[in-house]
């Protein structure tokens, strides 16, 4: 086991050399990232433009370019950005803010999900499981920016009604100060809410659907049905029982579905103006600033990596079918 | 299973709203009637907070810096930043009394200027304002002193061939080595020279301690308290502020919102207090004059960036001017104006000078005057038919007898109206057997108008106090900004005549002659300014739209609420 | 190597729909997998709303007496029988602008899949069949594409779109080169269930070379697993291509999509919410459909999920 994970991470290492080394030629032969300096009204002079050049690099040749980069990354050096930031310490900082919305999200989907999956389980073809059942496929279904921008009319609506400002529509807080201990609770609800229920539909669409399905396998197993003709009572059966193993499925997908979140926070934090990873890779596309984007790229990829071993792991651990042989 | 939940309260959220009654635009709470310059006036009590949105994150707070350059480091820093002059709502140079006592024009041969600083200006150390920061300033920005300095332009500091001060250092003068008539502009932010000393030297202290770090500093109203990077920038009162007004606020905010549509948004559920988002849109007006139940006003202007079409005369069928001239009669800029303009935007003005704005003076409707924007097909034939053109099957056929290859027209995204004005004019000019191919993206500017690779341009010059200034960033054979192709040496000589002229009224009866020119070349056909528009909370008073570069964060010393 | 398919092959990284594809294979006669798909009524219903959809978005355009490309003097009207879709503020007509996005949308979608079902399964049937070290290299490809976050990667490369007639194509392109993964491990695991089979090895040793066996008796009998996989894909497509249009990476005009269409109208949600909301439902509307003919095609196909 531990041997088979030490491989997968060691096969791992060429690998993402050599993605990062097509992802940086891709991205240095896509565009001018002194376009916009350019295009400025009026332009700046020669002498300050070549100066940005150099600056990025962009007198070296490729091959240079990207050996910099690599051997730079040994000693926390991300390379240079087009707007003076350090982009290594922007990168952690980015992450601490998207992890506290992911971590969120990810926590509010699982319960509802759990929620759902005992409804939909213990109630099998029901109303109430035709519905949940529609509910999730439509969230998945729906567009999250499209999900966001109503919530926010929503938001607008219930603050009027509530004759004060319990929610926002913008930023992560940063910046806004509560006086009493109360306050603050209300900001951390008002600032957190809207992007946080954002996130989590698609997320909850998903895994409602796993964890009804798994938990219908589980109250079907044999195991299940010995505890029933023991006499426990069905609530037991279903909680202790059938949930117990059916969450193992669940964790599974839940932490194999870390790399579709990623993806998914990058339109929920531009919609509700947070300044985490998303903005960074929205923002560094828009600048054409190669950096930004490269070491957006290796850090989305080393988390999703761990996020994907977490799910081997599980899966080889609570699955005792799997032996991780050869 | 049956198409429930969302999709049906979907359904019926959409259709309630359907009913109400859609696109009219009362505008009660459009602020107009008074002047420009003193529109919203008041006297404001002491204290209070505003919060105004800003459009993108500060990564360089140097606004004269090529990184730096942008409204929302001028919006952010103008309350900080002193300067010798302030370019007015109405488009004109004002002196900034509360730094300077005078500044004159003492001679003309060589020219020479003479600026005394007020006895009470300094920074919010308590070290005065000298000539030492005008000394500072200048070398930053003349390219001899400092090429390493990245800077934005010279912007005609490098006329400047001396600059001395007395021993007070509260009296500066500067001798230029030839007469420029755009010296009111100049000085339009300064620096501390003491903190900059120790900071390197002059590239140094320009290039990383002016630009990278948060100011510390202040010789303006307000100075920085907090910097929360993409979020909030937290201005508090200046103690050592020497101004005769203000600052009446605790507390003025900037809060970061990059998408306009969310600014709105935001100000709607009270999380800010003004808006000045880039680009107004129809939907965006149309939503704010609905706010006048929160409270809410606007006051919307013609900015000084205007929209053109530019002609490729470099290269491709564009550099015959017979198929130029015939494009240009062929637009319809009534039609074009009434469907893309007038619906949102009272009493719009057309464009018919591509050196003026229709508020300056030297503009004159040059546009019309030439035939160009009548939409006339029929005279738009007859130019083609004379020059050699043939019109075969609803395709143009040019004079030796090939068809005219699909033009192609770009413009920048993020414009709707420019999407708009693209699609109308593939329309306008069809009738002549004129195809086009409508080309944009996120790096259409690059793509397109950067390299050359287009026939027609869709985007918006941007337009300063000083005609003459900006004339000779676009139509100078070697200027920065002629992307059409601009080669007429008679233009250029006649720039630099009104370049070099000693008033700003002579300079502009010099210039449009030049406009006269550059209107024949037709390679630049002007279409109308784009909109401003300040959205805010009626109880701030003295807040006015400043639609020139500076924006409305021209004057925050007079800003405060409502008593 | 896992003996089973690890749990991170279950990884879509888009829209997953259901659970994991059938690792059995068992020859079923198609009458019989189409009586069990129409005896899914969820199914049937949106199988029969999708191609209504599709035929609004292809014929309809030509029927309608308002072209996307054409204004009309009604501006901002709300939906009317005239407009039913309402117009926006140039007078253009939305419901012709809403068949031109479906349509575009749905040939990105179609594109996707159709792609991404090829390049897919031929990838993981050879994985699947020749194993060994061809297999390992391949799978490693496959899982490092996958690590990227798709939005993310396709963000930047359909930033190059340079508009135009056929910039739609560009972002279908990108979306399928980015998502054809995972049918490659869906087909890969079924094929190595596959290969020791007994028709296989009887393949074998009547002469046919991999070519052969992987064409015509592997590939084939993954057919079901394939179908569902790429009902996913289409759905995901739609919704990326949406996602991309908000960030300002999709399509440019003056092509258009659903989600272009939408992002121009997000400032209409209050104003003109008509605008808003018309291209909104059919983005829902056609990944719900998806949706449920992919849960009505794999219980049809699965012998293991049986209707109480």
């Amino acid at each position: 086991m531990l041997a088979y994970l030490v491989r997968r991470l060691l096969v791992m290492i060429p690998m993402m050399l050599i993605a990062s080394f097509l992802m940086f030629v891709v991205i240095s032969f896509s565009g001018d990232p002194l376009a916009g300096l350019k295009t400025m009204q009026p332009p700046p002079p020669p002498e300050v433009l070549h100066a940005m050049a150099v600056k990025l690099r962009l007198d070296q040749p490729l091959l240079d370019r990207y050996w910099m980069w690599l051997s730079g990354l040994f000693v926390g050096d991300f390379g240079p950005s087009i707007h003076n930031i350090d982009i290594g310490a922007e990168l952690v900082k980015r992450l601490g803010v998207s992890l506290r919305l992911l971590a969120l999200g990810i926590v509010l989907a699982f319960l509802m999900a759990v929620a759902a999956s005992v409804i939909g389980a213990v109630l099998q073809f029901s109303w109430a499981d035709h519905i949940i059942s529609f509910v999730a496929v439509a969230m998945i279904s729906m567009p999250v920016f499209w999900l966001a921008l109503q919530l926010k009319r929503l938001a607008i609506s219930i603050n009027q009604e509530l004759g004060f400002r319990l929610l926002y529509t913008s930023g992560d807080g940063a910046g806004m100060t509560a006086s009493t201990p109360w306050d603050r609770v209300l900001l951390l609800i008002g600032v957190l809410a809207l992007p946080t229920i954002a996130l989590s539909m698609q997320a909850f669409g998903t895994w409602s659907r796993y964890g009804r399905v798994a938990l219908i396998d589980a109250l079907n197993s044999e195991y299940v049905k010995l505890a029933r003709a023991k006499g426990l009572s069905e609530t037991r059966v279903v909680l202790a029982h059938g949930l117990r193993t059916s969450l193992a499925p669940m964790l599974t997908v839940v932490a194999a579905g870390g790399a579709v979140i990623l993806g998914e926070s990058v339109v929920t934090e531009t919609v509700f103006q947070w300044r985490g990873m998303g903005d960074l890779l929205v923002t560094g596309i828009q600048n054409n600033d190669v950096y930004v984007v490269l070491g957006w790229l290796l850090v989305a990829g080393l988390i999703i990596m761990v996020f994907n071993l977490i799910a081997d792991i599980l899966y080889a651990v609570l699955d005792p079918r799997i032996r991780y042989e050869r | 299973m049956n198409i429930r939940l969302h999709g049906l309260t979907t359904i019926l959220s959409a259709l309630v709203v359907f009913t109400a009654p859609a696109a009219v635009l009362a505008q009660d709470n459009l602020v107009t009637g008074e002047s420009i310059t003193t529109v919203n006036p008041g006297t404001p009590g002491k204290g209070g907070e505003v919060t105004f949105t800003v459009t993108r994150d500060i990564t360089n707070w140097n606004v004269t810096s090529a990184l730096g350059n942008n409204a929302v480091v001028r919006t952010v820093t103008l309350p900080i930043v002193p300067s010798a002059f302030m370019v007015q709502p109405d488009f004109t140079l004002k002196m900034n009394t509360d730094l300077l006592e005078s500044a004159e024009l003492t001679s003309t041969d060589p020219q020479t200027v003479v600026y005394r600083i007020r006895e009470d200006a300094v920074w919010s150390d308590g070290v005065p304002i000298t000539g030492d920061d005008f000394i500072y300033f200048w070398k930053t920005q003349n390219r001899r002193d400092c090429p390493e300095c990245l800077i934005n332009a010279s912007d005609g500091h490098d006329f400047i061939e001396t600059l001395e001060q007395d021993e007070t250092g509260k009296v500066v003068t500067a001798t230029f080595s030839e007469p420029f008539v755009g010296w009111q502009g100049l000085f339009m932010f300064l620096y501390p020279a003491h903190l900059a000393e120790k900071h390197g030297d002059i590239a140094e202290s320009y290039n990383n301690f002016l630009s990278n770090e948060v100011p510390a500093w202040s010789g303006g109203p307000y100075m920085v308290e907090s910097f929360d990077p993409g979020q909030l920038v937290t201005l508090v009162p200046n103690p050592k502020w020497y101004g005769e007004k203000g600052p009446y606020l605790d507390k003025l905010k900037f809060r970061i919102i990059t998408d306009s549509t969310q600014q709105l948004t935001a100000l709607e559920n009270g999380e800010v207090d003004v808006i000045y988002p880039q680009g107004a849109t129809q939907d965006m007006v149309e939503q704010a004059a609905r706010l006048d139940y929160l409270g809410i006003d606007f006051q919307m202007n013609p900015s000084a960036n205007w929209y053109f079409m530019g002609l490729n005369s470099k290269a491709g069928p564009m550099s015959d001017i017979a198929l130029r001239k015939a494009v240009l009669t062929a637009i319809d800029a009534g039609d074009l104006k009434a469907k893309t303009a007038d619906p949102y935007l009272r009493n719009w003005p057309h464009m018919g000078s591509v050196m003026f704005l229709p508020n300056q003076a030297g503009y004159a409707d040059r546009r019309g005057a030439r035939g160009y924007g009548t939409g006339d097909v029929e005279k738009a034939k007859g130019i083609l038919s004379e020059a050699g053109y043939k019109l075969s099957g609803g395709s143009l056929l040019d004079p030796s007898g090939k068809p005219v290859s699909t033009l192609r027209l770009g413009f920048p995204p993020g414009y709707p109206a420019a999407n708009d004005m693209a699609r109308l004019i593939t329309g306008y000019i069809a009738p002549l057997g004129l195809k086009t191919d409508l080309l944009t993206g996120p790096n259409a500017t690059a793509d397109y108008l950067l390299s050359g690779n287009f026939d027609l341009y869709l985007s918006y010059f941007s337009q300063q106090v000083f005609p003459a200034v900006k004339a000779g960033q676009i139509f100078l054979r070697d200027a920065g900004q002629n992307y059409f192709g601009f080669n007429d040496p008679k233009i250029e000589e006649i720039i630099g005549k009104a370049a070099a002229a000693s008033s700003i009224e002579e300079s502009a009866a010099i210039l449009s002659e030049a406009d006269e020119l550059a209107m024949d070349y037709a390679a630049l056909f002007p279409i109308y300014q784009l909109p401003t528009a300040l959205i805010y909370k009626e109880a701030i008073l003295n807040l006015r739209d400043n639609p020139n570069q500076l924006g409305p964060a021209y004057n925050t010393a007079e800003w405060g609420l409502a008593e | 190597m896992p003996s089973s398919t690890p749990a991170s092959a279950m990884s879509d990284r888009a829209v997953e729909i259901g659970q994991a594809p059938a690792q059995e294979q068992v020859y079923r006669p198609w009458r019989a997998i189409a009586r069990k798909f129409f005896s899914y009524k969820a199914s049937v219903v949106s199988l029969v709303i999708l191609i209504l959809i599709v035929l609004f978005a292809f014929a309809g355009g030509p029927l309608w007496k308002y072209s996307y490309a054409v204004s009309t003097s009604d501006l901002s009207a709300p939906p009317s029988w005239e407009h039913p879709f309402g117009t926006d503020h140039l007078g253009y007509d939305l419901m012709a602008g809403v068949m031109r996005g479906t349509q575009r949308s749905l040939s990105i979608a179609g594109t996707v899949a159709v792609l991404a079902t090829l390049i897919g399964s031929i990838w993981g049937a050879v994985a699947g069949y020749v194993g060994g070290w061809a297999d390992s290299l391949l799978m490693r490809i496959v899982d490092l594409i996958m690590i990227f976050p798709l939005l993310a990667v396709a963000a930047f490369l359909a930033r190059q779109s340079q508009g135009g007639e056929h910039g739609w194509l560009l972002v279908a392109l990108v979306l399928a080169t980015l998502s054809w993964t995972v049918l490659a491990r869906v087909v890969r695991s079924v094929v190595l269930s596959l290969r020791t089979r007994e028709f296989v090895i009887a393949a074998k040793i009547a002469g046919a070379g991999p070519v052969r066996i992987i064409f015509r008796h592997l590939l084939p009998n993954t057919v079901g697993p394939i179908i569902v996989a790429a009902t996913v894909l289409v759905a995901s497509a739609i919704l990326s291509e949406t996602a991309l249009s908000y960030l300002g990476f999709g399509v440019q005009p003056p092509d258009t999509s659903l989600g272009l269409l939408i992002n121009q109208a997000q400032g209409a949600i209050s104003t003109r919410p008509w605008l808003f909301y018309f291209p909104g439902l059919f983005i829902i509307l056609i990944a719900l459909c998806v949706a449920f003919i992919g849960d009505g095609l794999r219980a049809a196909l699965d012998p293991k999920q049986q209707r109480k």
